[in-house]
């Protein structure tokens, strides 16, 4: 039942937690880089998604409307 | 700013000009949603009972199933997994249908899924109240409601993946990615924090002891926060929150950042609940690191959710699903400000234990998941109905008093918790300790705790004025079980195609389920590993004192009569290295005084004062078998009628359950407590000696009590408390230390 003796004797264990920090930094820095790469276009696409075809045009007239009323 | 909103139909690019028809399940989301509503109030009530409790003991009723102990996870469990968890079923199986285009996977799974859910409520209530409890918070049910619990959630992930396989579009929206980790996350937090060995039908110890077991349970704790409260509840507000405001997510290239650094930074912050407790400092540390990190992921959904409503401003005044909707992010926003800063050690230094952890919680559990979950149904439950909300009005008044219910049940905890960590603190001009008396702290802040009650009754009037209208409203429309739809056919190739030429992975990725389970899973278990190998592999982490025994037969039942009624609900069992600590308790608490306590019961609040040197001679916290007896038996005729702790009267009349002892003993052996071989064979009579032993003593004060009755394995276990430090290690002893022989080297 003890998990500890078979792994007690792994060398410099106590580096695992900067290794995991590294992990994440780099993991993120490439995420970062990839989001801000990818195309408007298509995150709005995506970004549409909970919406039917109607919905998206009665948006589209909507925000047209409001720009025409600000435009005033 | 807006966004250039192209017409393009999303899924066109895999359209070849098949349009296919099916219909969406309404049947179970309406099912879900009335369980939502129905269990919300019973947690709500729950919670008001244990409000009630805390501020006037008589309603404990006397009565072991009624007592704050038992009760308050009753409270958490309804309000986590009973209300919060069937409000994310509605939105998950309501959303997922709609943003993958397809009907549930399998309406048999959801059935499944839906009832199986109930059904481990309904036990848990009942298992709870009857005081089968594992101590763990949010995870105190016991080994058999764990394994029903591990087969609904398989049903609800296998109907969830096979749903996202056939659907009918190229792109997994991002709500659904929150949903395909909170099922990775959730799945491997329940299966490592329920690893315990059962020693009856419903009794199991932890595998897990001590140091190890408290990383383990917080690393669990605070992701049940992560993962069931916060990001499912994203997941309904990246796709209910564009629905309500007719607008699209101010920005999707934010959600992806949120959502990668969000579940890749949560499963690292357990052990901020573990500040200054007997756990090594590089954890300590990495706890806190992350957990500050995690404001800014936190910050940037809340900005999105925020976000996204622009334009809808002028709407907000008028509409009460948007006003819940924006209360509810801000509510998120607050709790993950005031989260982090809590991590902080100086901070934390003064509000671990107090009622500052409540008041937080409930910023985000009623502020952020209910009032999300109340704007989601008034806004759901009119569009499945075909019908307008029954009274805006009286949507209106249930928002308005539901904030002054959470603003009067918030802010007098933040002045409690100020209040009495002060004078815990506090010392006169002789270095004296201010308040030595832990019950006049408590009584300094019982006002408070009068209040904080009005203020839960007016969320749950609330809540009652919501199911009014709700119900006039579904009495007025009428939802179709089934909901015709149409999109177009997506031909199964374009999905299992490679990568194609100059896509990039997360494009490939996002539209794998598998993989991109996979993956998550990994991001979520890094955290644990980094944490838990070291902690598990390293013998300095946990350095033995070669004067901690095993707890005898009595002290171990007395240990499960502890856990059963629920003491650590009030009681913490862990000296922090403060003076105002030692002076007050005793010695602080050392990580080698708990290696044979499966489950540790370190505890996360002190409503009463910690009881780690209780039985420690060189503490104030030491007091006779007869003053604890009477103490048990009735906490305010031994107070002035001043202490707010339950009476436990049926302690002295109810018998041990003696043929469960030996299981129990041989259950400890099998996780590497050190008794003798064979020693269960010879427990129920140590047990009975040592009971006689405190009944004779408390015949000589004229009390009669059973020698083996809950009360005196109680006492003993008080007794035992902290008294293996006192001694020097006893060579003559060295029969029980020696099966720690390999550790104390
Ligand atoms: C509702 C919260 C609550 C619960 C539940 C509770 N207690 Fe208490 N307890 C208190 C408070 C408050 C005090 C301080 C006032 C007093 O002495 O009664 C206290 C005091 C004590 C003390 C005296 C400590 C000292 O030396 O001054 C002991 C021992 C104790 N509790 C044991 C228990 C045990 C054992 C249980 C479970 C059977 C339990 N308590 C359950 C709130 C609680």
């Amino acid at each position: 039942m003890k998990l500890s003796n078979y792994l007690e004797h792994i060398e410099n264990i106590e580096i695992f937690p900067i290794v995991g920090l590294v992990i994440f930094m780099a993991f993120f820095v490439l995420l970062l880089l990839w989001v801000f790469k990818s195309e408007k276009a298509v995150m709005d696409e995506h970004a549409s998604m909970p919406f039917d075809e109607q919905e998206i045009e009665l948006q589209h007239k909507e925000q047209t409307q409001n720009s025409n009323r600000h435009g005033q | 700013m807006q966004t250039d909103k192209t017409n393009q139909d999303p899924t066109a690019v895999a359209n070849d000009g098949l349009v296919e028809h099916f219909a969406y399940d309404n049947k179970i989301v309406k099912y879900f949603a009335y369980a939502t509503i129905f269990w919300g109030i019973v947690g709500m009530l729950a919670g008001l009972l244990a409000a009630l409790q805390l501020a006037f003991p008589v309603f404990n009723f006397e009565l072991a199933y009624t007592s704050f102990g038992r009760v308050r996870p009753v409270h958490t469990n309804a309000i986590i997994f009973a209300f919060v968890g069937n409000g994310i079923f509605m939105g998950a199986y309501y959303s997922l249908q709609r943003v993958l285009q397809t009907r549930m996977f399998n309406d048999k799974l959801s059935l499944l899924n839906f009832w199986g859910w109930q059904l481990i409520i309904a036990t848990a209530a009942v298992t709870l109240l009857m005081g089968f409890t594992t101590s763990k918070e949010y995870a105190e049910l016991e080994w058999p409601v764990d394994i029903m619990i591990a087969v609904v959630w398989i049903t609800f992930g296998w109907n969830m993946l096979g749903t996202i396989i056939k659907r009918r579009v190229k792109h997994i929206y991002v709500a659904v990615w929150f949903y395909i980790a909170t099922w990775v996350a959730i799945t491997m937090l329940h299966v490592v924090n329920s690893l315990e060995l059962p020693v009856g039908p419903f009794k199991s110890y932890s595998v897990f002891a001590g140091v190890q077991d408290a990383l383990v349970q917080w690393w669990y704790g605070h992701n049940a926060v992560g993962f069931f409260l916060t990001t499912p509840i994203l997941g309904l507000m990246y796709y209910f929150l564009p629905k309500i405001a007719n607008r699209p997510v101010y920005s999707y290239k934010l959600s992806i950042v949120h959502f990668w650094a969000l579940i890749f930074i949560y499963i690292w912050t357990g052990p901020h609940h573990l500040l200054y407790q007997s756990l090594p400092d590089w954890a300590q540390s990495l706890g806190v690191v992350f957990s500050v990190m995690l404001i800014a992921p936190s910050w940037g959904g809340m900005v999105n959710g925020l976000a996204t409503l622009r334009g809808a401003w002028d709407r907000v005044r008028d509409s009460a699903v948007l006003k819940f909707i924006v209360v509810a992010v801000t509510a998120y926003g607050m709790s993950t400000f005031e989260g982090p800063m809590l991590s902080i050690k100086s901070v934390n230094a003064l509000s671990h234990f107090t009622d500052w952890t409540i008041a937080h919680v409930h910023i985000g559990g009623m502020g952020w998941n209910g009032f999300m979950i109340f704007g989601i149904l008034y806004w759901l439950i009119p569009k499945m109905f075909n019908t307008n909300l029954y009274s805006e009005k009286l949507a209106s008044f249930h928002f308005w008093i539901g904030t002054l219910g959470i603003l009067l049940y918030a802010v007098p905890l933040y002045w409690a918790a100020f209040t009495q960590t002060l004078m815990w603190k506090d010392f006169n001009e002789l270095g004296k300790l201010a308040n030595p008396i832990f019950l006049d702290t408590v009584t300094q802040i019982l006002p408070l705790y009068h209040t904080r009650v009005l203020g839960g009754l007016l969320y749950l009037t609330g809540a009652v004025v919501m199911v009014v209208n709700i119900w006039k409203t579904i009495a007025a429309g009428n939802c179709p079980d089934d909901e015709p739809a149409s999109a177009p056919a997506l031909r199964p190739l374009v999905v299992a195609a490679a990568k194609a030429e100059g896509e990039s992975y997360h494009r490939f990725i996002e539209r794998r389920p598998v993989q991109f389970t996979i993956l998550s899973l990994v991001a979520v278990a890094i955290g644990g590993i980094v944490e838990f190998v070291p902690l598990f592999a390293i013998q300095s982490n946990v350095p033995t004192i070669a004067s901690v025994r095993p707890y005898t037969p009595l002290e171990l039942e007395g240990r499960d009569v502890y856990v059963s009624e629920g003491c650590n609900t009030c009681h913490s069992q862990q000296v922090r290295p403060f003076r105002s600590e030692t002076e007050r308790y005793g010695e602080y608490s050392k990580a080698g005084e708990f290696v044979y306590d499966h489950p540790f019961l370190w505890g996360s609040k002190r409503t009463g004062p910690d009881l780690a040197r209780s039985g420690n001679p060189n503490s104030l916290m030491k007091k006779t078998n007869f003053w604890q007896y009477k103490h048990l038996v009735n906490p305010q005729e031994m107070t002035n009628g001043q202490s707010i702790m339950p009476p436990y009267p049926w302690l002295a009349e109810n018998e041990l359950d003696l043929d469960a002892t030996p299981a129990k003993i041989r259950g400890m052996m099998t996780l590497g407590v050190p008794y003798a071989e064979g020693y269960d064979t010879q427990a129920v009579d140590d047990l009975r000696k040592q009971g006689q032993e405190i009944a004779a003593d408390l015949r000589g004060q004229n009390i009669e009590v059973s020698a083996t009755s809950e009360i005196v394995a109680l006492i003993a276990y008080l007794q035992r408390l902290g008294r293996d430090i006192s001694e020097a290690a006893p060579e003559a002893q060295a029969s029980a230390a020696e099966g720690q022989d390999d550790s104390s080297k």
